[in-house]
């Protein structure tokens, strides 16, 4: 044909269109075509002898596609010419019998939206951070949000459509754009419930190349469920220490220090409502029961514009929506813990609920211990004990609403006579998230939440004679509003604002028995409230460049009524003050938030990316151990108190390789924090209404070198994390004024975690983990005073203690598989610290107990080799 | 190691106590430091004070006693700012105020003449050699008077009764200001001496029990007298616990009034007992005190009131 042919064929068609409509639905007309390495002219031509339809287009157009095979039965003509346009710069339009290819046009300014909710198959849960691939002549790409929404604006033309979820099977198909238009998708297929799958499984992490997002990862549940871990009970918080830049101080605990921060420097949000104490049984469990989680996203110090408020990183945790798509019951039954959850669907696809509780065994287990062990005079009244209940409905109100409404509330009953005999303490969070998702048009999402956090505790001092309460509270709620609007293919607008009132009491305490040498006394609320608003765009230049780039700012004002004391220079004595009444601004602070990430695309599987950061945390928990008490206080910024900030430099590289199987990154960090606090030596905290005299501020710095090389997909699969990193304060008044390194400070610090399936039924997971010692302070040298040797003390965290490592093995054995019925159950056989080392886990000297002259170091080193049994079950 | 009594224990609940062990820690060799350990009080003198060395290692060699190595030959000399100036001189090495069993030259400095008046402020000059340390301390003014002493069983610390009696002290306490106490119980024969006879520095027992009024009602009603003992084979956390009255002994419940400087030295060196490696406590440092020249210890003047109970 040449060039004036498509005219004269149109002429033709016009003069000649005899064929009813039927026959020009090109949905409908359906044909077998078999192509063996034919040109697409040569394909239209095929169809032509097939079909009454005709092609018109220019030659030079389809020139070059080219080697064409494929064998179809019983296809209509349109999927047929979407597969032969499918990933060309091609387009086709209809009018009548004939067939108009034309190429998309480059300049072409109109976009069409591609959007919907992203869920599982299986369940109906929505995917959070699944990624969405459009590829034509040039390849467009987002994630989707914590709501599993996503919204792509792209020319319009043919494309291969590529949806991937880490342990789901990729979705590929190829779409016609044409028009803005709906696409709610479905995964099928979850790795660890089905062999076959795995291996068939093409999840690629493309997110991790391609968002402009540096030291971020996201965990599965069932990741972290197959992370064998002490007393076989799986742990949100556990497992992220075993990725890159993220430590604990305290092995066994749920602690984390990001990238050389302190533990209170993470925000842990659990549907996006605060928690601040994310820990049962004094930090060795995380609050949160995994059978009611869906997934955990850590953000390592530059985070999106979205999150504020906390220095080091922010964890966030999602609770599962329930089973949109049939009842079922699951559980398991530990050693430390029992668990039951009971989900399903209000109406079928489209609300759902979830019910989810979780009750320790460790009390019971404890005062039974007393029954065997004659000798055990101290376990008498023991009482370890902690529960949580989550709950969450989700109805969707229409195609363009849909809420959340999620509860959580989780209590702790200590008294260990072994750990502190005169003093019982018990404390509880609970949290309420009501959201609101709005799609007010396909590139424009909304949400809106109101969010509640309760966190009280209390410690009962059973001193003779003494006894008394102590209690403290604090709450906090939040209103919100969070908008994402795709304004063009190019740019990806996020912003939002909203407001946080606090209100903390400090200290209270509440005389117990009626002739106690005690009385009530308390210190006064610290109430205080934040406007924050923040704006970001994503913005893509070319196909290789892409920046993200916004500001978040924060007003915050600490409220009255308070009393604000001036001091002499050593703060020894009050030589002024003044009294603020109930609502007045007493001091109020702004910080503007600055986040920038450029990416860089190498190829299509590696980029780098660099990013600089600034965060704001107006707020400090005033803590004096290195692990932390569940009575801790959080103090708001006053006065006193100014608020922490730190700016954070992060450079990476990344890749995956062979189609996604592996991923690696390298990261590189340094930050440097202001306003941190510490207390002085000695301080005297209890029920201390000046309390800023005992508080010191500085500064802290830390860098560090983070490797991962992760395997995707396999029978075999999991990670390798390296982290090299340095950690240190200076804080005058503290170690002479010179810097010193945090008690978290590991220079290296190794995880391995291996993933294996034996066979459908039989799996087996190991772990190590390796890193050098932390910091501790010991005495120089001992004297005695009043017939007592006692210690002195000289460089704060001065010394080094010996390197850490331990293996963890675990077995699991899943039911054997029946069809017809509905009971699933698994054998969980785990073993902690197989090779029974004695770490550290705190080192002190102190005097003999059995005479005070002398003095001695001991070290505490926790259970040695732990196997555990437990048992899940689903139905 | 008692590890067979927890056994059972860590393997249950993994981690509260697990288990402990002895370590070897280099604390690396530091220059020796002087110490410097007296007390004035409104009760009679003589007053001691005593003159020692640090030690730079450990574990410290322990023979059951006061094992400092002594500082003989200093000149220590301590004035009233309304009264004498007094120079002491060196301990008589069998005086039974002084712990008889140890005979050696320890570094023990006696007053000579004078008794300490409440509100007075004291000065202490120590030179050893060519270095000189000094320390002041005010006695405060004013201490509540012990009402009374009963002593009864305490079922909670000693559910099985045999024991014997712990003390209660029953006092008024001023709320309008801040106040800092020690109590403290003794077998005592001459209960008017600050030092009085088999009441010597020991080294089984830390006899002070420190607390401040921030949650003392008006009236004091019934503040048991606790002590940190050693020689209990199953703690391996030192912890207060009444200092058991076996029937018959006369004892003696004293209160002192502290400044707040004595307080915060004595419930440093507190903490230092009750450290028990608990990744709960708070970073261990030195106790702040108040000789100036470089030297550990405290100078402090207490003022003391006491109730005799005769059984």
């Amino acid at each position: 044909m040449n060039r004036i042919a498509p005219a004269l064929a149109f002429l033709l068609c016009t003069l000649l269109s005899t064929k009813s409509t039927n026959a020009q639905d090109l949905s409908k007309v359906i044909i077998d075509l078999e192509l063996k390495e034919a040109t697409l002219a040569e394909a239209f031509t095929k169809i032509e002898s097939l079909t009454s339809f005709r092609f018109t287009y220019k030659t030079e157009d389809i020139a070059g596609v080219k080697g064409i095979s494929f064998r179809l039965r019983q296809v209509s003509v349109k999927k047929v010419l979407i597969l032969l346009l499918g990933g060309t710069p091609l387009h086709y339009e209809q009018s009548k019998g004939y067939i108009l290819i034309k190429k998309i046009s480059r300049s072409s300014s109109r976009g069409v939206t591609l959007y919907g909710f992203v869920t599982t198959g299986q369940s109906g849960e929505t995917l959070t951070g699944a990624t969405i691939s459009i590829s034509g002549e040039k390849t467009y790409f987002t994630t989707t949000n914590t709501y599993g929404f996503y919204s792509l604006t792209v020319p319009p033309g043919t494309y291969l459509f590529n949806c991937s979820y880490i342990g789901l099977t990729d979705l590929d198909k190829t779409i016609d754009l044409q028009e803005t238009s709906r696409n709610n998708i479905e995964l099928a297929g979850k790795e660890n419930n089905d062999l076959q799958a795995v291996v068939v499984a093409t999840a690629s992490n493309k997110s991790i190349i391609r968002r402009p997002v540096t030291g971020s990862h996201r965990l599965d549940m069932a990741e972290i469920k197959k992370i064998p871990m002490a007393g076989g009970e799986p742990d949100v918080l556990k497992s992220l220490q075993f990725l890159p830049g993220i430590q604990t101080s305290n092995e066994g605990t749920t602690n984390l220090s990001v990238r050389g921060g302190s533990y209170d420097q993470n925000l842990v949000l659990l549907d996006e409502a605060p928690v601040y104490n994310p820990t049962h049984t004094l930090g060795f469990f995380s609050a949160f029961n995994t059978d009611a989680i869906k997934d955990v996203a850590i953000y390592k110090g530059v985070f999106p514009t979205q999150y504020g408020g906390r220095l080091s990183s922010v964890i966030d945790v999602r609770m599962k929506e329930g089973n949109s798509k049939e009842q079922t019951v699951s559980g398991g039954i530990g050693l430390l813990a029992s668990r039951l959850t009971y989900e399903g669907p209000i109406i079928k696809d489209r609300s759902s609920f979830m019910i989810s509780g979780r009750y320790s065994n460790i009390g019971a287990l404890m005062n039974m211990s007393q029954n065997f062990h004659y000798l055990n005079v101290h376990t008498t009244d023991s009482r370890v004990a902690f529960y949580d209940l989550n709950a969450k409905v989700n109805p969707i109100l229409g195609s363009k609403d849909r809420l959340y409404l999620s509860a959580y509330t989780g209590h702790d009953n200590f008294f260990l006579d072994l750990i502190d005999g005169s003093s019982r303490m018990k404390w509880g969070n609970t949290t309420l998230s009501a959201r609101w998702n709005h799609v007010f048009n396909p590139s424009f999402f909304a949400n809106t939440s109101l969010l509640y956090s309760n966190y009280r505790s209390s410690n009962i001092n059973l001193d003779v004679g003494g006894s008394y309460e102590l209690q403290s509270r604090l709450r906090e709620i939040t209103l919100k509003t969070d908008m994402e609007w795709m304004m063009d293919p190019k740019n990806l607008i996020r912003f939002g604002a909203g407001i946080t009132g606090q209100e903390i009491s400090p200290g209270k305490i509440v005389p117990i028995d009626t002739n106690a040498v005690a009385k009530g006394v308390s210190l006064k609320d610290r109430r205080s409230a934040q406007l924050f608003a923040y704006i970001s765009n994503e913005q893509r230049f070319g196909t290789r460049l892409s920046l993200s780039y916004g500001v978040r700012a924060t007003g915050f004002a600490a409220l009255g009524d308070a009393m604000v004391y001036r001091y002499n220079a050593d703060t020894s004595a009050v030589i002024d003050s003044t009294h603020y009444g109930k609502g007045k601004i007493v001091k109020a602070y702004f910080g503007a938030e600055p986040r920038v990430t450029a990416r860089l695309l190498l190829t299509n599987t590696s980029s780098i990316k660099v990013s600089y950061g600034r965060n704001y945390q107006f707020q400090h928990l005033l803590t004096n151990s290195s692990v932390g008490l569940p009575t801790d206080i959080w103090m708001p910024s006053d006065a006193w108190f100014k608020p922490q900030y730190s700016d954070q430099f992060a450079a990476g590289g990344y890749k995956t390789f062979l189609n996604g199987t592996y991923e690696g990154s390298v990261e590189l960090y340094y930050r440097k924090s202001y306003n941190i606090i510490d207390f002085r030596d000695n301080a005297e905290i209890f029920l201390n209404d000046k309390i800023e005299t005992q508080i010191l501020t500085g500064q802290a710095k830390g860098y560090g070198l983070e490797f991962l090389l992760k395997k995707n997909k396999g029978a075999s699969n999991g990670w390798i994390s390296y982290t090299y990193s340095k950690s240190l304060r200076q804080i005058d008044g503290i170690n002479k004024n010179q810097w010193y390194p945090a008690n978290y400070d590991h220079r290296h610090n190794l995880s391995l975690v291996y993933n294996q399936m034996v066979s459908r039924r039989l799996s087996f997971s190991a772990n190590w983990v390796y890193r050098t010692g932390g910091h501790t302070t010991i005495p120089v040298g001992s004297y005695v005073f009043n017939g007592n040797r006692f210690l002195y003390y000289s460089t704060r965290n001065g010394y080094t203690m010996p390197p850490y490592h331990r293996l963890d093995l675990s077995v699991t054995l899943q039911g054997r598989r029946n069809e017809r019925r509905k009971w699933q159950g698994e054998w969980v056989f785990s073993v902690y610290n197989v090779y029974n080392r004695k770490n550290i886990f705190a080192l002190y000297t102190r005097q003999d107990a059995l005479d005070f002259s002398d003095v001695k170091a001991s070290m505490v080193y926790l259970v040695g080799i732990l196997p555990t049994l437990s048992y899940n079950f689903k139905f | 190691m008692y590890m067979r009594s927890y056994y059972l224990i860590s393997i249950i609940f993994l981690f509260a106590a697990g288990c402990t062990k002895d370590f070897n820690i280099d604390p690396g060799k530091s220059k020796q430091l002087y110490v410097i350990d007296g007390r004035i009080s409104n009760l009679e003198g003589p007053y001691l004070v005593m003159v020692t060395k640090s030690a730079n290692s450990f574990p410290t060699l322990s023979g059951g006693q006061d094992n400092a190595e002594a500082v003989t030959g200093a000149q220590v000399i301590i004035s009233d700012d309304m009264g004498p100036t007094d120079t002491l001189r060196a301990a008589e090495q069998r005086d039974v105020r002084y712990d008889p069993a140890i005979s050696a030259d320890r570094g023990y400095y006696v007053t000579t003449k004078f008794t300490g008046m409440p509100g007075h402020t004291y000065h202490l000059q120590v030179r050893i050699g060519d270095e000189t340390f000094q320390a002041s301390a005010s006695m405060p003014a004013s201490v509540p008077a012990i009402d009374s002493v009963v002593l009864k069983k305490d079922l909670v610390a000693d559910p099985s009764g045999l024991l014997g009696d712990a003390a209660f002290a029953y006092f008024k306490e001023p709320q309008d200001e801040n106040n800092y106490y020690a109590l403290q119980l003794g077998v005592i024969y001459d209960s008017l001496y600050d030092r009085a006879r088999w009441v010597y520095a020991s080294s089984w027992i830390f006899p002070y029990y420190i607390f401040d009024d921030k949650t003392l009602p008006p009236y004091v009603n019934g503040m048991e007298v606790l002590a940190l003992i050693a020689g209990a084979v199953q703690d391996e956390h030192a912890r207060f616990k009444p200092n058991w009255i076996i029937p018959y002994d006369p004892v003696q419940v004293r209160l002192f009034a502290l400044t707040r400087e004595t307080y915060e030295y004595l419930s440093a060196l507190e903490k230092q007992f009750l450290d028990d490696g608990n990744v709960y406590k708070p970073t261990p440092a030195s106790a702040p005190g108040n000789i100036s020249g470089g030297a550990l210890g405290l100078f402090w003047a207490t003022y003391i009131s006491s109730k005799v109970v005769l059984r």
